[in-house]
Order: C-alpha cells, then structure tokens, then sequence
C-alpha cells in the first residue's frame, strides 16, 4: 500500500457509512431502545397463549414449507449438476423466475389459479358440473403451497451447481475400488453437497419465516397469523409501536441464532472437504431414452408450476366479467382504463407505475453509488471484513421491521409526506444494498490488480485510474447492481405498505389493494407491467451475466 | 461525491410534481380524518368533498389511515393536525367522548333526525347515517339461509362464512358486540361452537365482502343494507341478508370537531353539509347506509334492505377500558393454535 491509496481510502467511505447510519443502524437501534430492552414486554408477549401459538405457527408453516421446497428443488438440482438433455439451460433459466418475482404476484397468480372461481375449479367444473370446488385457499395448506413455489428454485439453483462443481477425481477412485453408484454418491457426492443442501434449506427457512405477502393474503386472521404480519397489524391498525418492538426483537433473535448455526454447522461440513484437489468438474451424463422419460415427468409439472400463474395473470388481464358474477369475455377495459387519462388526470394505475419507476431509479441510483464507493474501498483492503459484514447486516432483518424502525424515528417529528417519502427512499435503498454490494464487490475483485498497477505506472493517480481503468471495466457490474437494486424496490411491499405517505402508491401496493377488492382483472393487467418489467430486468442480469463468465 | 448528490437534487426536484402534495401545505384546507373507504375514488367523500368546495370554496382534504379504529387511534395520536372526524360508530363512541377530542355542535339540522339516532347527549358527535349489521348471502350458493346466531353453527355452513376481525375492522367488532349482547358472558362458547364454520377472517369489510361477491364464500359478515347495493347497480337480487331472530344491532355512524381547531367555522358548515339532502342521498347510494335525516327520499332499491324485526342495543362497553381488552385478549385466544 502506498501513501497515496491511504489518504484515498477514508473519505470515500463518508458518503456510505452516513447513510448505513442514518438508514439502517439508527432505526434498529430505535427498535431495540423502544422497548427499553425490557424483558417484561416480551415475557408477557411469550407467555400468552396467543403469541405462543402465532410463534409455533411462523416455524411450522417455514419448517413445512421448507422440507417440500427442498424435496420438489433436488431432482432438478440433479438434472442441472449431473445430466445433459434439451432444455437444461432453460430449466436454469426459468428455475429463477419465482426466486425474483415479487411475492405479490405470486399471491396473486396463486389466487387466479387455486382460487374457489380459479382456474383449477373452473376445469374441476366441466368436468363435474355439480362439483364442491376444491377450496384451497385460506389454509395452512395453501401457504405452504405458494412458499414451495416460490422458494424451490433456490434448492435448484445452489444444489444444483454444487453438483455441477463436484469433484471428478474422488469420484472416479471410488468407483474403481469396486464402489456401485449408490454407494460412491453416498460415500463420496453426498457429503459434499450437504453444505449446499443446508444452505438452501436454511435460505427457505428463513423467506418463509419473513414471508409477509403470502400469509396475509392466503392466510389471514388470528388463526393463521406469524410473527412478521403480526408485528405489521400492531404497527399498521394499533398505532402500538412497543408491542410490535418487542415481536421484532423476538423475531430477530430467532432469524439471527438460525444464521449462526448455519454459519457453524456449515463451516463443520466443509472442512471435511478440505482435502479435494482443486475440483476438475465431472463431465455431464449423456442419458438414456428411459431417463429422458423420467426427466419430462419432473420438468413438464415444474414448467406448468413456475409459468401457469404467471401466464394466467396476463390472460387474466385481457379478460373481463359482465357483471360481478357475469360470464368472463375478451376485453381491453382494464388496459384501456390503466392508459385512460381524465382532465388531465392519470389513473391510479399509471401513476403506480410512474412513482415505483421514480422511487426504483431513485433507490437503483443511491444504492449502486454507495455499493460501488465501499466496494472499491474493499477490494483494495486487506482486513475489510468489518464493512464486508456491515454492508450485508441489513438482509438479516426484515423489511417490516425497518419500516417499524423508521416509523419510530420520525414518530417524534412532524412527519410530512417528504420525511415519509424519504424514509421509503431509505428503507428500499437498506433492502437493495447488501446485493448491489455483494454484485459490485464481485465485479470490481475480478479486475486484475496488475492493470491497476500499470495504469498507475503510466502517470495516472487513483482518482483518475478509478474513473478511466476501473469504472469502465466494472460498467457490467454496476448496471447489474442497478438492474437488481430497481426490480427490488418495484417489488418490495411491506415497507412501501407501512411507510409509504397517503396516496402514494406503488405498483405491489396498488396490487394488493386490487386482491384485497378482490378487482383481479386490473391487479392482473397491472401485475402483467410488473412482470415485464421484471423480465426486462431478468433478461439484461442473464445477458450480462453470460458475457461476464 | 458532489456530483451525485446535485444529481440526486435534480431528481427530487423533477420527481416533485409527480408525488402527492401533502400535510406540508394544508394551509386554508379543512383536514378531514376518515375511514379509508370513505374517501377513495369510489367512497361518498370525494363527491361530497367537490360538491362542498364548490358551493363554499372550501377545500377539504382527507387523511384515511385505513378503518374507522385505526383512524380514532391516529387522531388520538395527533389530534393537532386535523379539524373533523367522520366514521366514529357506537362501539367507538366511548372511546373518543373519554379521550376528550371533540368540541360539541349543536346544529340546528339536528331537529330533523330522529332522536333514536342521537348517540351523543353532548353533541360532540352526530350522527350521519346507520344500518344493521346482518350475515349476507349467496342465494345461488345457499339455498336455506341461517335463521339465528346459532343456527350459524351448524353443520351445514361448515367452512363457509367470512368473519372481520374486530381488532381492525368496524363491523368486525360490531359482530362480536352482537355475540356478547346475545350470549351474555357465555360469547367464548359460542365463538368455539362457531369456529368450523369460519371459512377467514379478514383485516376489513371490503376485502371480507367481495369474497362473497366473487364466489369465494357463500357467506360475510356485511350489513342488512347490503343487499340494495346489487339491486341498485347490477339489478340483480342474488345477495340477501338473512334475518336473525335473535335481532339485530344498530350500527350509527357519526362525525365530530376535533377539539381546537382553528377552523372551526368551517367545521360547523361541512357537518351541516353532510346533513343536507344531496350529502344524505350520496351516503346511501355510495354507503348503502340509511339516512339519518327524516326528509330524504330513497329509489325503490332500498325495499331489498333488510327490515329487521327486532333491533338490540349495543353492549354497553367502553373501547379503551381494561374489561374490553380482556374481551378482545379472549377473542384472540379463541383463535390460538
């Protein structure tokens, strides 16, 4: 290290550390005082039956949904990390969508689809016309259903290049000491995709546990309440800010103890892989036609799975019913209404698309700066875990309570609709920062210093190499981190619901309003622009990803 | 560092036009605390609202935190910056009379309501509109209706009524009053025998009723009015409200001057407006509540309204004190897993 990268390093962090500050360490640390760290709060809210049992329902239902997410995700782990067929990359590809869809259109797909008018039932009807319906809907049942949906992709993806990285040497060995397959997978594949197989499932966990969007939709009501919507429904509707303090601290121990053990348990499991050679990848199985066979059995259900609910709500959006209980027929009102423009008036709709743009390139904007701005710090310290951990602490709490946070900081000031808007400006840029952090880091490390060291020796000074060096090579980078900060904040429901001055509504906000009246046909046609712009997000990150490996 | 942040300056200041313009500059602006529903495009309040600056150039503007309960705990909360309340009903009505929010206004039109009507001897709140609550339903989907808070229990509606909750939700609360007024201390066997035919519980009555409308459940919790609402608009009678004989509670809905105010002049003029003949018509057609006020004529559609035969008084229960907690602590624990 030189003099020069010295004095460079510090003030660039200024920038950064005063909005992790004001952002994110000062309304959790106004969370955590609100309660006055009293444990009586909290031993009162433990021991009464109610919370105890919303405390067992939040496990239950993550634990459930869990363990089906990770059994429907191995099989197509294994197809990805083991097999070549036609449509693998496909099934890569398309395994994603859920992971980074809003979870408000997947509530909302779930409804067009499972629904009692559903398109399930409606098929149930034709072919018994006096059938029941199968009510889905509202139930343990049904969220769990929804969370396996949205959550088994992330098994796919993790387990599956894990089994993709498998080690070919080891491998091999073992099947000439006379080993059969079954055995060399169990003695030798097994072990070393457990690390993947746990941190898929702890990753599950964790969604469910925080799932907001799913539960209170498909769920609801006392009976199947966990701690996230409760800690909403007393900030929302109570006005109560130490209650749901205390829910929040409750919720948190719980979300941080899993991370540790997870850390423990996974760091156990890999250092008894530590003495694999460098990993040369094993070479895909070619398969057979009866293999073949087996894969279209899990892939056409998994293909009908992730596109039905998707594809249901744009058709949906072309839909329309006479009357409320009318027949359903081909029709352009719910566009034409969204487009529809009175005395100079914009729809509601419109709007909603006009302000998650703003709010989006807003949060993209100030979260891409600072992930940059730390990252560059980072890569060129050696000892910069500290900020390392600091940028990726706010994924451990979740987004309801940030928004509590931010409610009991400017609970004392006059709250006007640009201190509101600024906290959900603030909010959104916490929630997207940790992934515009780790996708810059991930850019800016893979630039060989050697470069750095000859733009240095040609005359130029860190600033001037940063702006014409590094800036353009980590340009891929920072428009992924930008891409990825913008869909996230489109998306993002829970802080926008509690944060979010009157009127100002965003796309996922308009959306739920629509469920909860139940308009399906204009929460449809504006949950199709939400998916585009989702897919246009998808497609430039695949893009860029493909020409960056 | 600099650049950026002129650059996000620039953002802001372009953003501006597009963001809603807000508690900042409600100077000469009547701010109005309501119940969501009742000012969203579609609710009484906008036209009500439009109509009264027209005819006095006062502006109105709304604050609608989400239901009536929640909106009586905002105020509470920060009662300085709002001049008017709409939407207190009884079972809040002891609740904002002892948090001591609302000066009384005697108002001339009040001659014209029926005194039945009057839940407030001091005059700090005035009533607007009411209904009963009622269980609706689905004729096409239920053909024999439940006659009693009972009969509701049977086997035959198994899974297939939708209930509010009545910590956040109005009507929600409104039923269980009705369980206690009926039931007396016994409400939590009745809440238990009830249970198998709760198909949801919902935050509020909009998300809660349109899953009748939808077919998503042949009965919700709704009021006996309900009914007028297809008649009037979709000619349709297929939604009816069952009659219980145990009778039914009245729910009035009333408004009141926040406590004050520095325009209170303005105040008296739109409580009086809410009581005129066009604000009156609006609320039935756009509640689907009855009128307060004895000179208002209603379009036939309001023959579908529910005639109860029997009308019971509210539990007297006040919202705030340690009894109601304890009932609304039961409630929940009916509901533990």
């Amino acid at each position: 290290m030189n003099s020069k990268s010295k004095w460079g390093g510090g003030w660039i962090l200024i920038g950064p550390i005063l909005i992790w500050g004001l952002a994110f360490a000062l309304p959790i640390s106004s969370v955590l005082t609100k309660t006055g760290m009293v444990p009586k709060t909290m031993m009162q809210l433990i021991s009464s039956p109610y919370y105890r049992g919303i405390i067992g329902l939040t496990f239950k239902q993550a634990g459930l949904s869990t363990l089906f997410a990770v059994i429907l995700g191995l099989p197509g782990a294994y197809m990805i990390g083991r097999l070549k067929f036609p449509g693998r990359r496909l099934l890569k590809s398309i395994g994603t969508i859920p992971f980074v869809l809003p979870s408000i259109l997947v509530v909302l797909g779930f409804i067009l689809v499972f629904g009692n008018s559903g398109l399930v039932n409606s098929l149930l009807r034709l072919i018994v016309s006096d059938a029941d319906g199968w009510k889905i809907l509202y139930s343990l049942r049904a969220i769990v259903m929804a969370h396996v949906f949205y959550n088994f992709p992330i098994t796919l993806r993790v387990v599956g290049n894990a089994w993709s990285s498998l080690p070919r040497n080891t491998y091999l060995a073992s099947r000439s000491l006379g080993a059969s397959p079954i055995r060399a997978f169990f003695s030798v594949d097994f072990p070393r995709l457990a690390p993947a197989i746990l941190n898929s499932a702890v990753i599950t966990f964790l969604y469910c546990f925080l799932s907001f969007a799913v539960i209170i939709v498909l769920g609801g009501g006392p009976q199947l309440s966990t701690l996230e919507v409760e800690i909403f429904r007393l900030t929302k509707y109570q006005f109560d800010l130490s209650g749901p303090a205390a829910l929040a601290i409750i919720e948190t121990t719980f979300t941080v103890a899993i991370i540790l053990a997870l850390g423990w348990t996974d760091s156990r499991l890999r250092r008894r892989n530590l003495d694999d050679s460098p990993a040369v990848r094993r070479e895909l199985e070619r398969i057979s036609t009866g293999k073949l066979i087996a894969i279209s059995l899990y892939l056409l259900p998994i293909f009908v799975l992730i596109l039905t609910p998707l594809l249901s709500i744009i058709c949906y959006s072309f839909l329309a019913r006479s009357t409320r209980a009318g027949t359903l027929a081909l029709s352009l009102n719910h566009w034409r209404d969204l487009l529809h423009v009175n005395g100079g008036i914009l729809s509601v709709s419109m709007l909603s698309i006009i302000r998650t743009m703003l709010l989006g390139s807003i949060v993209a904007i100030n979260s891409t700066i600072n992930a940059a701005l730390v990252s560059w710090y980072t890569t060129r310290k050696k000892r910069a875990w500290i900020l390392d951990a600091l940028m990726v602490l706010p994924l451990g709490v979740s987004s309801i309570i940030l928004g509590l946070g931010y409610l009991i900081v400017i609970e004392r000031i006059p709250h006007t609709t640009m201190i509101r808007l600024m906290a959900l400006i603030g909010a959104h840029t916490i929630i997207a920062l940790p992934f515009a952090y780790r996708i810059v880091a991930g850019g800016l490390k893979t630039i060989s210093p050697r470069v750095l060291q000859a733009a240095r020796s040609s005359g130029a000074n860190t600033v001037k190499s940063f702006l014409t060096v590094e800036l353009p090579m980590a340009k891929q980078s920072l428009i992924t981190a930008a891409v990825f900060s913008l869909a996230l904040s489109a998306g993002e429901l829970s802080a926008s619901i509690i944060l979010a001055p009157n009127s100002f509504t965003t796309i996922p906000m308009a959306i739920y309003r629509m469920i909860g009246t139940y308009n399906i046909f204009a929460a449809s046609a504006l949950g199709a622009i939400l998916i585009c712009i989702f897919l246009i997000g998808f497609l430039a990150i695949d893009r860029i990803g493909d020409s960056h490996t | 560092m600099k650049r950026t942040h002129i650059l996000f300056l620039f953002l802001f200041a372009f953003c501006q036009p597009l963001f809603p313009r807000g508690d900042g500059d409600v100077a000469g602006k009547l701010v109005v605390y309501t119940y969501d529903s009742f000012s969203s495009e579609w609710g009484p309040g906008s036209a009500i609202a439009a109509a009264f600056l027209e005819e006095t150039g006062i502006a109105i503007e709304f604050n609608a935190p989400g239901d009536a309960i929640t909106t009586l705990n905002q105020l509470i909360r920060d009662k300085s910056r709002a001049d008017l309340i709409i939407g207190l009903d009884n079972s809040l009505l002891s609740r904002a009379l002892d948090a001591d929010i609302l000066e009384p206004y005697e108002t001339p039109l009040l001659e014209l309501v029926s005194p039945e009507y009057v839940i407030d001897k001091s005059n700090r709140l005035i009533p607007y509109d009411y209904g009963y609550f009622a269980i609706c339903y689905d004729s096409q989907l239920l053909e024999t209706p439940p006659t009693s808070l009972e009969n509701l229990t049977s086997k035959a509606y198994a899974q297939s009524l939708v209930l509010m909750d009545p910590r956040t939700s109005t009507p929600g609360l409104g039923f269980l009053l009705w369980t206690i007024a009926v039931y007396g201390d016994r409400w939590p066997d009745y809440w238990e025998r009830l249970k198998p035919t709760i198909l949801t519980i919902t935050n509020g009555w909009s998300q809660g009723y349109t899953l009748l409308v939808t077919g998503e459940a042949p009965m919700a919790l709704s009021y006996g009015t309900s009914p007028v609402y297809h008649v009037e608009y979709e000619g349709n009678t297929r939604y009816k409200a069952a009659e219980f004989s145990d009778g039914h509670l009245m729910q009035i809905e009333s408004m009141g001057i926040v406590k004050g105010t520095e325009m209170r002049r303005e105040a008296e003029l739109f409580i009086d407006f809410m009581l005129n003949e066009f604000s009156q018509k609006i609320l039935a057609m756009n509640n689907i509540m009855l009128p307060v006020m004895k000179n208002v004529s209603l379009p036939a559609s309001f023959d579908a309204a529910l005639q109860p035969g029997k009308i019971i008084p509210y539990p007297s229960l006040a919202t705030n004190s340690e009894e109601f907690q304890r009932i609304i602590d039961n409630w929940t624990e009916i509901f533990s897993q």
